[in-house]
């Protein structure tokens, strides 16, 4: 055992601690990051079956619908209140109701941000009440 | 003479061997400090290695997940999009699987097949694959334009078509591009 020996066994081994190191702490938070989004993604997939199960359940009725429109259309206010009472949100899901430009119904924005400084994750979907038999069948023809 | 001989090489050989003895050992000792610092090295960094592998997977999986959620959202409201044209005069044609309706719709009056069969929602093309209606409730296979295809069951009442309700969308894989209509 020399001193040379001892010396770059000392450099290689301090090299290859330094970089398993940094590598480990960028993985570490990688994995937290990640879990952090799974967990967004989750909220958001929640919200939405949520939202769909309570229009299809018996409490959605024609108070959701909007009377002064010839066409059978969504309330937007009516909606997104009945949504808001029933559906607790957390502080990191937000939702956004939009009508559809064709007059196809209405937009549901998802939005999930979280903490860290991340993009928010985001889902849309559209809503029609002839999807869940909510419009009166006179009109439907 | 001869004995005396023998004894000086014997005693040589003794030397050689416990000379050798030494430099092995020598030789031992100066080996053993590098090879464990470069093993430790190369366990050290595979370990990292494969906790990046890990890590980066998890991000492609969550990534691929959410991919998969948007296509399905789209999925999802094209079939919204499907239920609202289905409405008024071409509510008749639900009452026959779509390869009918071509002969069917002289049964309805005031109907469009062709309004059933394909349309845009939020940007994306989609159109109708199959529409087979059962007692109380219809198949609906819907493509989007991009290849993606799902599979829904439509509560439906038969006597005046309309439809009830739609379910989880199923989603299949990925179907050749639309052809051009």
């Amino acid at each position: 055992m020399t001193l040379l020996e001892v010396v770059v066994s000392s450099v290689v081994l301090a090299g290859s601690s330094s970089a398993a190191l940094g590598v480990w702490n960028q993985a570490a938070t990688e994995i937290q990051r990640a879990t952090q989004l799974d967990a967004l993604a989750l909220q958001l997939e929640m919200a939405r079956i949520a939202t769909d199960r309570l229009l299809q359940s018996d409490r959605a009725s024609a108070d959701l619908l909007d009377s002064s429109s010839p066409d059978c259309r969504f309330n937007p206010e009516a909606l997104e209140a009945a949504v808001a009472e029933r559906l607790p949100l957390g502080s990191e899901l937000s939702m956004h109701w939009s009508a559809d430009p064709q007059g196809l119904g209405h937009w549901l924005d998802l939005s999930a941000t979280s903490q860290q400084s991340m993009p928010p994750m985001k889902r849309r979907l559209l809503f029609s009440p002839a999807a869940f038999g909510l419009c009166p069948r006179d009109e439907v023809g | 003479m001869k004995l005396q001989h023998f004894g000086e090489c014997f005693s040589q050989q003794r030397l050689n061997y416990l000379n050798r003895l030494l430099v092995l050992r020598a030789r031992s000792q100066a080996g053993f400090v590098l090879p464990f610092a470069l093993f430790a090295s190369a366990v050290l960094l595979l370990g990292s290695a494969s906790l990046h592998t890990l890590s980066l997977q998890k991000r492609l999986r969550i990534h691929a997940t959410h991919q998969r959620e948007q296509v399905a959202d789209q999925l999802r409201s094209s079939a919204q999009a499907f239920v609202v044209a289905s409405r008024g005069p071409d509510a008749c044609l639900l009452r026959w699987p779509s390869f009918e309706w071509s002969g069917g719709a002289q049964a309805c009056s005031g109907s469009d097949p062709s309004r059933l069969s394909a349309g845009v929602v939020g940007e994306m093309p989609w159109s109708l694959l199959d529409w087979k209606p059962g007692d109380e409730s219809g198949q609906l296979r819907l493509q989007l334009a991009d290849g993606r295809t799902g599979n829904f069951r439509l509560a439906f009442d038969l006597l005046d078509p309309a439809v009830l309700g739609i379910s989880e969308v199923q989603l299949q894989a990925r179907a050749p591009q639309l052809e051009a209509e």
